[in-house]
């Protein structure tokens, strides 16, 4: 046994099959914590260790035990971990007063180890889960008969691909034309670890309640807490966003969507500078440079490329016409297919951004290279971006959950606003869940910010660092939280998740989420765009309204019904009924 | 349904020609009756002595819904700091934003200025769905929706075919599946260019790509919207806007009008925020007002009608235009927050925050533009008063423009703080008309109810009329409007009662009720032979164009909270 | 005259205290002091609830000579101070946030840490820290342009600081004696902040004028700022550094004309890639 220490910088993010096991086999099967739980590092540093099995990773919020998984791809004195339980036992919860903790460039240590694999249990017991024990159940589907529904809308990612043809047999969906294994995956595995009965808590387990009780329930929870709450909702309607809204004003809550944690910068920095930006269409039809920066779409939004960047536009002739740029701190899946790839040193984003602007605007740069980039590709690259016809930056978590957060962003912005002075060049966010973006909208009209919304002096205010959700549990600000379509106990930082232990919370979902664990009340909801008929909004701000495929099982509402009874309850409890 | 009977008001209704007439208006079951038909032992009886009632105002051009109104609100958190109001559940929701404000403060915000139907002037098709989640957030005020159209690929590809029946074939067709109102044309052609090329264009210039002018678009439209006798025609908001001797532009497109067919009754065009396309001059530094001959023109051809785009200075305000061109210019003077977006094969948008000041030279020309056409202008039916909200200011300062309007002193009051240099070049000064308050009333609730068609129901307190009633606490035959013109402002800034669809909405200056008005739309009958001719041209190039698909591009019904639908005969035939 | 609030009650929510100021005690009765209200949460209530007020039955209408002494404060206490105009705040324990936001005179004394937003938008007096203080320090708001930070006034920081100290301040000098976050300066326009320790990522980004100086190592810079000097020691503000520093202009892509001052010893591995410029600069 060698006992070689390795200081490394950990990176989260997505995967396609941590995605197609949380559809599939649920966040409680082992398949789903097999898949986030281990860590890629580069075949160089895994020798240094001694090539074990498995290391212990640890850094100032916590320690795990994972397997390791050789990947010539991670960059040596980097690793990957994929989003989910274990990496979020790792990370910093603290923000910067921005509102997103520390989700990537964190610093650990790696070190072989005789201790055992961490297991979801452990994860558990770490976090102080109120249930272990899951009433996990599948729904029942009949076969029966066939269907054809044309132009269906995906409920996983941003791209919200609209033209999906689902095949129906009874309530068995049994083929998904046209989506991505995700979306199949989802479709084909939407009767998979449903909730299927309202259930309050016992001690340490669930027991099946009636609908109302549980509304009743949960309206008490909400109407006697001095400030609870509300968060997720980027996976429901924006008809649901709207009424958890108004609850949250009722109870002089906080209201606050998955935004939070992924693109919330991208909304900071809108708001210091605005925006360059447009919808797919004219990025198919006119683009001839498009970059991706810090987003990996082969794994995280598959049918992105195919839409937009490999198809023949009016006035571009498709892919050959088109040059790709990566500029990632990995060489992903995604960097496979570029026209150029650049490596930048992790949580060097800002720097080099701001070099182009520089080299842009053709002012000195006094370094011989920025961010791991040598200065002369950097003048070459501005070239590029300055003599394209119509240019498109895509940009992810790569960007938005750096150190810098949302001044990364602002630096992009900034870069993509100034080569308009050149020619056509638009950016656009690659938004993570099918409706976090409607999410932002419902509450921009309702109250003027998109999230951290607190209404504590009876309107709207957005404080981030304070009224954004990882500080207010990580700091355990509030006293009461409803979860709706949302999974906070799997990618929130240790201490915020700890809170979760410590207050009373209600979860309302169509799944077994791990966020179940420290529910006090589950209510089960249908899925939207599968249950139920809504709106959501495209990553690049398209509405498009979801139909439904299968009715919801029975006695099941869908979200916007189920938060219409709490919210009719609330008011009640608050003598505010109209 | 809740009877109301209003006792002693000072009534002004120009559609029924009650010109400061003391009378009871009646209100029973959402209508205004006769009086004879309340039950006064259970109706509510407002006494309304001493103070001015008129009907529901109509705002034909607010941006208060949709994408670039969201972004603005986003783009600005510093416009909602020191500008919230707390909630009085369940009567009353938060409200909170100035220039950008959120939904409850656009629609209690007009509630309170005693209007009742607003128009959202510009939605892109494919995000249209947005902008009626908005319209249906709104409470109080019936709204409407302008679709846009001129930089519509399938729109250029039609008027390039030179197909008028199934051009206007297109247009019935996204009217009712946009659920929207009007047919809307900014900068024409010019978010093509824009999109295309990033630059925008005058008037005889030609588009790139396609052989047409933005004179050949507005021409195809203005034909297209005669044919389906839609009842509000055009709205265009004119190429070259914010350019110095843009004023030119305006003259040629307003003379357009002479060169369309009349089919259909109503005006052939209308003109929106005049004073932004009302630009003499060569440059910044020498601009000057194009409002003489603007409202020459205007007075000249009456087929014709304006809004004033009214500036009002010393106030915040957020520039928000489909015209994207025009924003990235402004983004050059301003140099801190500028977005922009192109929409899908629809359109483009930009927005830049902007702030008037009374002591530009340039700020000084803006409001002398709009009130100098207002003034000039002969026929008060065919001037609506706007502030393009919020580009030129916001709505709420519309009783500001109210008392510029009526008297000569507030307009002299201002011009002491305002750029002396500018004044001088124009003829302002010694403009000394005054306008009634039943010339206010004319332009703000008659005309624009006929400009939309809607005179029937909306726009006046004639019995079947709907009962959208304001009334006012002042007293015209005491007070004189044009020496104490803060009596204007004071008494229009605060309505005191205001009903809608028949309910209080708002009493004693606030609101004390959350109802939701409707959405108004047409759906323009379209010939079957026709409708399938169009089919078989729009699907396939609505899967070569669109990146959504044609069945989910269509707004249904159910969509829509709640559904004013005007079935329209039109002229189309084959 | 001195006023003593003893947390009685420990609140569990973020608790907005901002009636408690000499201003909004001046000229009150002691009753009226302990009605004043306060948000639990989003629920209103009463100083009362929460504290015991100790002090003189009737509070002076001159609020420079009102002393409130917080006792056994806790991080949940926000907004403390908001805009007073003078006087003096005693905090004993750590507190929450907001602390002295828009504060435009007399002291705030903190034996403690406290949370985020520590002097926002202050426009003058005295604010010091026996303890470690949170994020955006003397900051300007979400989306306000640069320049409406704090403006003038001193925020004196024994501990360390976090991320976004001074972001957007016009004037004012914040001195922090350990060391400080990430963008320590961001879109400054004047104003002085000393750092007597390290600083995080890319000091002065999109700085116009004021000056930045940073005694230990700076994590990093962007390329838009000019090495302009190297001067053998400093004076800022009262306080030398007996140490040479490296003098940058910028930030040049806004075509600032801020200056950022760092400790030449302790950047190295800055000042490294520099090395043709430092050469030029010597020479």
């Amino acid at each position: 046994m060698s006992f070689n220490k390795l200081f490394i910088i950990l990176n989260t993010g997505r995967t396609i099959r941590q995605g197609m096991f949380m559809e599939s086999d649920g966040k409680w099967s082992k398949k789903y914590f097999d898949e986030v739980a281990y860590i890629e590092m580069n075949p160089e540093d895994v020798k240094t260790l001694g090539n074990p099995s498995k290391v212990k990773v640890s850094t100032n919020r916590g320690s795990v035990v994972l397997p390791v998984r050789v990947n010539d791809r991670v960059r040596k004195g980097s690793a990957f971990i994929p989003m989910g339980p274990c990496a979020s036992l790792l990370v910093d919860h603290e923000t910067d007063g921005t509102g997103i903790p520390y989700l990537k460039s964190t610093k650990a240590i790696v070190e072989p180890t005789d201790e055992p694999l961490t297991t979801l249990q452990d994860f558990l017991k770490i976090l102080e889960a109120k249930v272990v024990d899951i009433p996990i159940t599948d729904l029942e589907t009949k076969p029966g008969e066939k269907r054809v529904v044309e132009n269906v809308s995906c409920p996983f990612c941003g791209d919200v691909c609209d033209y999906l043809r689902i095949e129906v047999e009874g309530a068995r969906i049994v083929r998904n034309v046209g989506g991505c294994a995700i979306s199949i995956s989802k479709f084909l595995n939407y009767n998979k670890h449903r909730i299927l009965k309202p259930y309050i808590r016992d001690g340490n387990r669930f027991i099946e309640v009636s609908l109302e009780k549980a509304i009743d329930m949960a309206a008490e929870i909400l109407a006697n807490a001095k400030y609870p709450l509300i968060y997720g909702l980027s996976s429901t309607c924006v008809e649901a966003i709207e009424v958890a809204t108004e609850i949250a004003e009722v109870t002089h809550g906080v209201i606050d969507n998955t935004s939070v944690v992924c693109h919330g910068p991208t909304m900071l920095a809108l708001q210091e500078v605005g925006a360059v930006t447009a919808t797919f269409g004219p990025m198919l039809h006119l683009a001839d440079l498009v970059i991706f920066w810090g987003c990996n779409p082969r794994e995280a939004h598959m049918n992105h490329i195919s839409r937009i960047v490999m198809p023949r536009g009016r006035f571009v002739e498709g892919r050959k016409a088109r040059k790709v740029v990566i500029v990632d701190v990995r060489k992903t899946v995604t960097a496979d297919m570029a026209d150029l790839f650049i490596q930048v040193e992790p949580g060097r984003d800002v720097e080099l951004l701001r070099a182009l602007r520089m080299a842009i605007k053709d002012l000195e740069i006094e370094v011989p290279v920025v961010a791991g980039v040598p200065r002369e590709k950097i003048i070459e690259l501005a070239e590029m971006l300055r003599t394209a016809r119509y240019g498109v930056l895509f940009f992810g978590m790569g960007l938005t959950q750096s150190e810098a957060r949302f001044r990364a962003i602002e630096e992009a912005m900034k870069l993509v606003q100034e080569l308009n002075e050149w020619t056509k060049f638009v950016l656009l966010p690659m938004r993570g869940h099918y409706n976090v973006n409607g999410a932002n909208q419902v509450l921009l009209w309702n109250t003027g910010y998109p999230y951290a919304v607190d209404f504590a002096r009876g309107f709207p205010r957005m404080i981030v660092g304070v009224t954004s959700t990882p500080d207010l549990l990580a700091n355990g600000d509030v006293d009461a939280a409803l979860i709706i379509a949302s999974d906070p106990a799997a990618h929130f930082p240790r201490k915020a998740v700890e809170h979760l232990s410590k207050i009373p919370v209600i979860v309302v979902d169509a799944k077994w989420s791990l966020t179940t664990a420290f529910a006090d009340i589950v209510i089960p909801a249908g899925m939207v765009g599968i249950e139920c008929e809504g709106t959501v909004y495209r990553m690049d701000g398209v509405p498009i309204y979801m139909k439904k495929i299968l009715d919801p099982p029975p006695g099941i509402l869908c979200d916007k019904d189920v938060l219409e009874m709490l919210l009719k309850k609330v008011k009640e409890l608050k003598k505010v009924s109209s | 349904m809740t009877e109301i009977l209003i006792k002693n008001g000072i009534v002004f209704d120009p559609l029924n020609n009650i010109r400061g007439e003391v009378m009871d208006i009646a209100v029973k079951d959402g209508k205004i009756v006769d009086p004879s038909e309340i039950d006064l032992s259970k109706a509510i009886v407002i006494d309304a002595k001493n103070k001015v009632v008129m009907a529901g105002g109509i705002d034909i051009h607010s941006h208060i819904a949709g994408p670039k109104v969201n972004i603005g609100r986003l783009m600005r958190p510093e416009d909602h700091y020191l500008t919230n109001k707390p909630h009085a559940l369940p009567y009353r929701r938060a409200e909170t934003g100035l220039t950008v404000p959120n939904v409850f403060r656009i629609g209690y915000g007009y509630a309170r200025l005693g209007y009742t139907f607003v128009v959202e002037p510009a939605t892109p098709p494919i995000k249209t769905r947005h902008t009626h989640h908005e319209l249906n957030s709104i409470p109080i005020i019936d709204k409407a929706a302008y679709v846009l159209v001129d930089s519509n690929w399938i729109t250029l590809d039609l008027i390039a075919k030179n197909d008028r029946d199934l051009l206007a074939t297109y247009f019935a067709w996204l009217l009712y599946t946009t659920k929207t109102y009007a047919l809307k044309l900014v900068d024409p052609g010019s978010d093509f260019a824009w999109v295309y090329k990033g630059r925008g264009i005058d008037i005889d210039e030609q588009i790139p790509f396609y052989n047409l002018t933005p004179r050949d678009i507005i021409k195809s439209i203005a034909e297209a919207s005669q044919l389906l006798n839609i009842p509000h025609k055009v709205h265009i908001h004119c190429n070259r806007l914010g350019y110095p001797g843009n004023y030119i532009t305006t003259l040629k497109t307003m003379n357009l009008s002479s060169s369309i067919t009349k089919l259909s009754p109503s005006y052939i065009l209308h003109v929106t925020h005049v004073q932004f396309t009302g630009y003499k001059g060569d440059s910044w530094a020498t601009l000057e007002s194009g409002g003489e001959d603007i409202a020459r023109e205007l007075n000249r051809n009456p087929d014709v009608t304006l809004d004033l785009g009214q500036v009002i200075p010393g106030r915040p305000a957020t520039t928000m235009t489909a015209d994207a061109p025009f924003e990235f210019v402004l983004y050059h003077l301003t140099r801190w927050k500028w977005y922009s977006t192109d929409t899908e094969v629809d359109s483009a948008a930009g927005i830049v925050p902007y702030r008037y000041r009374k002591k530009s030279y340039v700020n000084t020309i803006q409001w002398v533009i709009g009130l100098e056409i207002a003034l000039l202008a002969n026929d008060p039916w065919r001037v609506f008063i706007t502030t393009d909200h919020p580009n030129a200011g916001t709505f709420l300062d519309y009783p500001k423009i109210f008392s510029w309007l009526v008297s000569r002193k507030a307009r002299e009051d201002i011009m002491k703080e305002m750029n002396q240099r500018a004044l001088k070049r124009s003829a302002l000064p010694s403009i000394d008309k005054e306008y009634t308050l039943y010339d206010i009333a004319v332009m703000t609730r008659a005309a624009p109810a006929k400009l939309l068609g809607l005179e029937k129901v909306k726009g006046h307190l004639g019995i079947g009329a709907d009962a959208d009633i304001a009334i006012y606490d002042i007293n015209p035959f005491e007070v004189d409007i044009s020496k104490n013109y803060e009596a204007v402002i004071k008494a229009f800034s605060r309505a005191w009662l205001v009903i809608k669809s028949g309910e209080i909405v708002v009493k004693d200056y606030e609101v004390v009720n959350t109802v939701y008005g409707k959405t108004y739309y047409v759906k323009p009958e379209i010939p079957e032979d026709l409708e399938k001719e169009l089919v078989k041209i729009l699907e396939p190039k609505f899967k070569e164009y669109y990146t959504i698909s044609l069945e989910n591009f269509v707004i249904k019904e159910h969509e829509i909270k709640k559904p004013a639908e005007m079935m329209i005969r039109t002229a189309l035939r084959r | 005259m001195s006023f003593v609030l003893k947390l009685k009650s420990i609140p569990k929510v973020l608790t907005d205290l901002r009636n408690v100021s000499p201003d909004k005690f001046a000229g009150k009765k002691i009753e009226e002091i302990r009605n004043l209200k306060i948000l639990e949460g989003g629920v209103p209530t009463t100083l009362d609830t929460v504290f015991d007020t100790d002090g003189p039955t009737s509070a002076p209408t001159d609020v420079k000579t009102i002393e409130i002494t917080i006792e056994n404060s806790l991080d949940k206490l926000c907004f403390i101070g908001y805009k007073m105009s003078g006087g003096k705040i005693v905090i004993k324990g750590g507190v929450g946030n907001f602390v002295g936001y828009k504060m435009r005179g007399g002291t705030i004394t903190v034996h403690g840490d406290t949370r985020n937003y520590l002097g926002a938008k202050m426009v003058n007096g005295v604010i010091e820290v026996f303890g470690n203080a949170g994020h955006r320090v003397g900051c300007k708001l979400q989306g306000e342009k640069p320049g409406k930070g704090m403006k003038g006034g001193t925020i004196i920081i024994h501990g360390n600081a976090g991320a976004d100290v001074g972001w957007g301040m016009a004037g004012g000098t914040i001195v922090v004696e350990g060391s400080v976050g990430n963008f320590v300066g961001a879109d400054m326009v004047g104003g002085v902040v000393v750092v007597k320790g390290g600083s995080g990522i890319y000091p002065g980004l999109g700085m116009v004028g004021g000056r930045i100086v940073i005694g230990g190592e700076v994590r990093a810079i962007v390329p838009s700022f000019y090495l302009d000097s190297i001067t053998p020691s400093l004076r800022v503000r009262g306080i030398t550094f007996q140490k040479p520093f490296a003098t940058f202009i910028g930030d040049a892509i806004v075509f600032g004309k801020g200056m950022l001052q760092i400790s030449y010893e302790d950047n190295k591995h800055i000042l490294e890639l520099y090395k043709d410029i430092l050469e030029e600069v010597k020479s």
